[in-house]
């Protein structure tokens, strides 16, 4: 046999040489994608955050929920300053495991951090495939149009919609993250006291907490965040509603069974 | 089959799907619970659904809906007087029999009225002015 002589200091000459060599391996060479801004690294399809719709809103979705913290009511602002849309034609899904994407857990102040980023990011990303969409439509520059509730003009005086533009936008692509959003000299939503989202439903007894949602009875269980909530909770809601209109006021005399 | 102990509360969540009354300590102690019953706030946890078989049971529900609002109702957002919201139902609720026995009440009284009502995140102030406010929009139905 004609084995090489390894002596130990040659072997661990050679492991330290292979331990470097992977840790500066660029990012091209292992695959990894690119690290993206907050909650975007981990859920990279703009769809998984946004949809634009042809009545000219926007649905967001967030894996976070409403503890009394006021999330869903900044997300909402978030996501309409970066689309110049108002406030009141942007909905929120939230905690929804269905649809929306998986951020773990509502904790640690990190809602804004980490979802508001995401939603920042892609609503910056969002407006400029908009944008270039108009541009097309329109055949002006993108640098030359205007855009304002959700309309994007040019200047002379041609507009195109998102309601328009809805269906030719595809956002299931990967987020680059790379749309500057805006300066917040710019903000006009951010940064102003606006009402909560989610206090309508609150005072009239909606369908706003987990305890509502019929799942447990399926064999199910809520996470103490309530992200369990799942299609179930339409059904109960619509039903909910159902026996509210015939029952805004119960008559006990409707007597319970002995 | 429900047994005539069963607590209003369980009837109205389980079995009517009426969720706007929350459990929150199930022992008279808390508030989260209050319904009106033939117009007097109690606490549906500890009310045995057979002692309202001839009563009339009022719901936050049966106040008002988000297309059309009761002043009270209107009040809480007016003033954006919830974090959580899970004591808003007993807030509310508590607050429209105080209104009804009393129109105009007084800070002190409001403040006394809901006393018994616990809010674990502390709106207690706005809820107080919520009141107060329904109170100036004449909030009794
Ligand atoms: S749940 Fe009834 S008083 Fe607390
Ligand atoms: S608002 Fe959370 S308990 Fe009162």
């Amino acid at each position: 046999m004609n084995a090489p002589h390894l002596t130990r200091r040659d072997f661990t000459a050679g492991l330290g040489g292979i331990v470097l060599a992977f840790s500066l391996m660029p990012d091209a060479l292992t695959q990894q994608p690119p690290r993206l801004p907050g909650s975007l690294n981990n859920n990279r399809l703009l769809s998984a955050w946004l949809a634009i719709n042809a009545d000219g809103t926007a649905t967001i979705f967030t894996g976070k929920v409403e503890l009394g913290q006021g999330i869903l009511t900044a997300l909402c602002q978030i996501a309409a300053e970066e689309l110049d849309l108002p406030l009141a034609r942007v909905k929120i899904i939230s905690g929804d495991t269905g649809r929306t994407p998986n951020e773990g857990q509502t904790a640690g102040s990190l809602s804004v951090q980490n979802s508001g980023t995401a939603l920042r990011l892609a609503g910056a990303e969002v407006r400029s495939i908009l944008l270039d969409l108009a541009a097309k439509k329109l055949g002006v520059a993108a640098d030359n149009l205007k855009v304002a509730d959700g309309t994007i003009a040019a200047a002379d005086g041609r507009k195109v919609t998102y309601g328009e533009l809805a269906r030719e936008a595809d956002l299931k692509r990967e987020a680059t993250g790379k749309v500057a959003p805006k300066p917040p000299a710019q903000h006009r939503v951010v940064g102003q006291s606006s009402p909560r989202v989610d206090l309508p439903a609150k005072v009239t007894g909606g369908a706003a907490f987990a305890t509502a949602s019929t799942c447990c009875r399926a064999g199910t269980w809520p996470t103490p965040s309530g992200q369990v909530l799942h299609a179930r909770e339409d059904r109960r809601a619509s039903s909910a509603t159902a026996i509210r209109s015939r029952l805004t006021t119960y008559r006990g005399s409707a007597s319970p069974a002995t | 089959m429900l047994s005539r102990d069963a607590p209003l509360l369980y009837v109205l969540r389980n079995d009517l799907e009426l969720n706007a009354a929350k459990f929150g300590c199930g022992l008279a102690q808390c508030g989260a619970c209050t319904v009106l019953v033939d117009g007097v706030a109690i606490r549906s946890c500890v009310m045995p659904v057979s002692q309202v078989a001839q009563s009339e049971v009022t719901t936050l529900e049966g106040l008002g809906t988000i297309a059309k609002l009761h002043p009270l109702q209107q009040a809480f957002i007016d003033e954006q007087a919830a974090q959580c919201g899970y004591c808003t139902n007993g807030m509310i609720m508590t607050a429209k029999a105080l209104l009804d026995r009393n129109p105009r009440p007084t800070e002190a009284q409001v403040r006394d009225g809901l006393a018994g009502n616990l809010c674990r995140c502390g709106t207690h102030n706005r809820i107080v002015r919520a009141v107060l406010r329904a109170a100036r929009a004449n909030g009794r139905i």
